[in-house]
């Protein structure tokens, strides 16, 4: 269970989140909508450990972000909106040079594996010869390999085939539902969000996104 | 460790090319330079001909010393062709040894023993003949003090005579022990120079260490390759953070650059006949080690690669220059103490042991270590 107390984060006098309290469990997926600017990446970052709130807490299982911050960044897998992968390597390097610098060990075959369970067949092409959305697969796989119960995801599927994008929602669908993942989403596709996510957060009040969400009966929690 | 060396191998496999040819560049200038020196040195030596009208162990020995002089260059020919020669300037100047040379030696005579004949081009004349003459002078010398000798045995009724040769023999193996012609000379209340250790313009390890200082300096960025890359996100979620893993991988780089430098050690021992010591591996090692830590630290500082390249160029350049290394400037660091105290291989190219760079970039590292992370939230 992730559970978010009171957060608040301000650069300086600018206010970017105000008092975000939510409880997530395990096996649920949300969305996070919002307009540029509004503060869906900062959250992200404060759930990453990349960025400090101003106050607030963040308490994932039993641990405190505050005081096991190293235990934290062990159960996050965050998947960053610009691909972080090695262009000039194969899948298959690429998954191999990560699992290096992973918290824990996988063969050969289990790497593969991961990649075949969200139809990234290209074993050993390199990245550059890829798909937009083979290469987003990939990116995802690499933020997995450590198997961790809270996966952040920064508009993971931004600019790719519908087909990908099914591919890859039906992925994280599984992850959540078979094994208890709790995913926290940023898109701007509503549609994509609807057919995913059992909740919606939207930071910052905008009917926009209240009248799309009331249409299709998904609960939206507002900050 | 090796989980990282696992991450290195994989990223020079991609660049196994490029990687063994700055490890080799050093070392394949050196040698470049070292025979381009040696072929000009070759090519710029006085073309003098040597005619034989006779063929002794004195005759032979002339010639053997001449041949020596690394200036000349001797070759034997007859009296028409070396005056042909000399017309046509193919020689500067050409010396005639004559006949009944030696007997004039064993008596003592140095009158009329060479004919030099010399053209209106010829400038190694005068120089070639102060030679032949001195060598003339040591024989004669010798034959006179072993006859000196010989008479004072008789004079003294001494049980042993010496024969003539064993004399001549003997004074040769005591010149050889004594080193009665090697000696330093210095200015009153100024240090002898040994004439070892000098940074000369044909000072192998100062070109290799010229040459080694650019290669570390561009086979490190990589660190600003991948300090700048979209992966460096990654490094949040890994086991090792972003410093842990640079740190690891300049060990592996430092591990890399010491085996080519003990390459580099058997090449020029073998090949250029370069003397190694204990402090002399000491002293290369703590130059690797200073090498590593200013490319680490140069290389953490920038963020454009291009500008890096540009900079490492001109701090190499820099470098040779102040070092005189490659281009003395009348051992120019020695002048200006400062730039020889400061200078990061002034200690190697003097067989001594730097600390001061090592200390001094350690402790930059140390304090870039416990700064803050880029995505690093500091709770």
């Amino acid at each position: 269970m992730l559970t978010i107390d009171s957060l608040s984060k301000s650069y300086g006098k600018k206010q970017i989140l105000n008092n975000i309290s939510l409880s997530i469990e395990k096996g649920e997926i949300i969305g996070l909508v919002g307009e540029n600017g509004a503060g869906k990446s900062t959250l992200i970052q404060l759930l990453a450990t990349i960025d400090k709130p101003t106050s607030g807490s963040i308490i994932l299982g039993e641990s405190n972000y505050a005081r096991h911050k190293k235990e934290i960044r062990k159960q996050i897998g965050f998947v960053p909106q610009e691909l972080a992968l090695w262009e000039e390597f194969t899948v298959k390097e690429n998954m191999l040079f990560f699992e290096k610098l992973s918290w824990i060990r996988k063969s050969t075959g289990e790497l593969k594996q991961l990649c075949l369970d969200m139809s990234l067949d290209k074993w050993d092409e390199p990245v550059h010869t890829l798909s937009g959305g083979m290469k987003r697969k990939l990116n995802l796989a690499i933020s997995l390999i450590h198997d961790p119960p809270l996966l952040l995801l920064d508009e993971p599927t931004v600019g790719i085939d519908l087909k990908s994008r099914k591919e890859i929602g039906n992925y994280l669908q599984l992850q959540a539902k078979e094994h208890g993942k709790i995913v926290i989403y940023i898109s701007h596709d509503m549609d994509e969000i609807t057919s995913l996510c059992d909740r919606v957060v939207c930071i910052g009040e905008d009917p926009f996104y209240e009248e799309i969400l009331a249409k299709t009966g998904t609960e939206l929690i507002v900050f | 460790m090796r989980a990282i060396l696992n991450t290195r191998l994989l990223l020079w496999k991609r660049q196994k090319g490029m990687l063994l040819f700055w490890m080799l560049l050093p070392i394949i200038l050196t040698f470049s330079i070292i025979m381009l020196i040696s072929t000009t040195q070759g090519n710029a030596k006085i073309p003098v001909g040597i005619v034989l009208q006779e063929q002794t162990d004195y005759t032979d020995r002339l010639l053997k010393e001449l041949s020596n002089t690394s200036s000349l260059q001797v070759e034997i020919m007859t009296e028409e062709e070396a005056l042909h020669q000399l017309e046509i300037h193919k020689l500067d100047s050409a010396f005639i040894i004559k006949e009944g040379y030696t007997e004039k030696i064993l008596k003592g005579s140095r009158n009329r023993l060479i004919t030099g004949i010399r053209s209106d081009l010829s400038f190694g004349y005068i120089p070639v003949s102060e030679a032949i003459q001195a060598i003339i002078q040591q024989d004669t010398g010798r034959i006179k003090a072993a006859f000196t000798v010989q008479q004072l045995s008789k004079e003294y009724d001494s049980p042993s005579i010496w024969t003539m040769n064993e004399i001549v023999e003997k004074s040769k193996e005591i010149e050889k022990q004594e080193n009665l012609l090697q000696t330093s000379f210095s200015f009153t209340r100024t240090k002898a120079s040994s004439g070892e250790n000098k940074s000369s313009l044909v000072n192998p390890w100062g070109i290799w260490a010229i040459f080694s200082f650019l290669s570390t300096l561009l086979l490190f960025d990589w660190l600003i390759k991948e300090k700048n890359s979209s992966i460096y996100k990654r490094f949040t979620f890994t086991k090792y953070s972003f410093k842990m893993y640079a740190i690891q991988n300049s060990i592996i780089y430092l591990s890399l650059f010491l085996l080519f430098d003990f390459i580099s050690i058997s090449l020029f021992t073998i090949f250029l006949n370069q003397p190694t010591s204990l402090t002399f591996i000491i002293s290369l090692v703590m130059l690797r080690l200073t090498l590593i830590m200013a490319a680490f630290t140069l290389a953490l500082s920038f963020k454009n690669v291009y500008l890096y390249y540009v900079f490492s160029f001109t701090l190499s350049l820099i470098m040779a220059i102040t070092s005189g290394s490659i281009v003395p400037l009348d051992r120019l660091p020695e002048k200006i103490s400062v730039i020889s105290s400061l200078h990061p291989l002034q200690p190697f190219l003097h067989n001594k042991i730097g600390f001061f760079w090592f200390i001094l970039l350690s402790v930059i590292v140390m304090f870039w270590y416990g700064r803050k992370g880029k995505f690093d939230a500091n709770y």
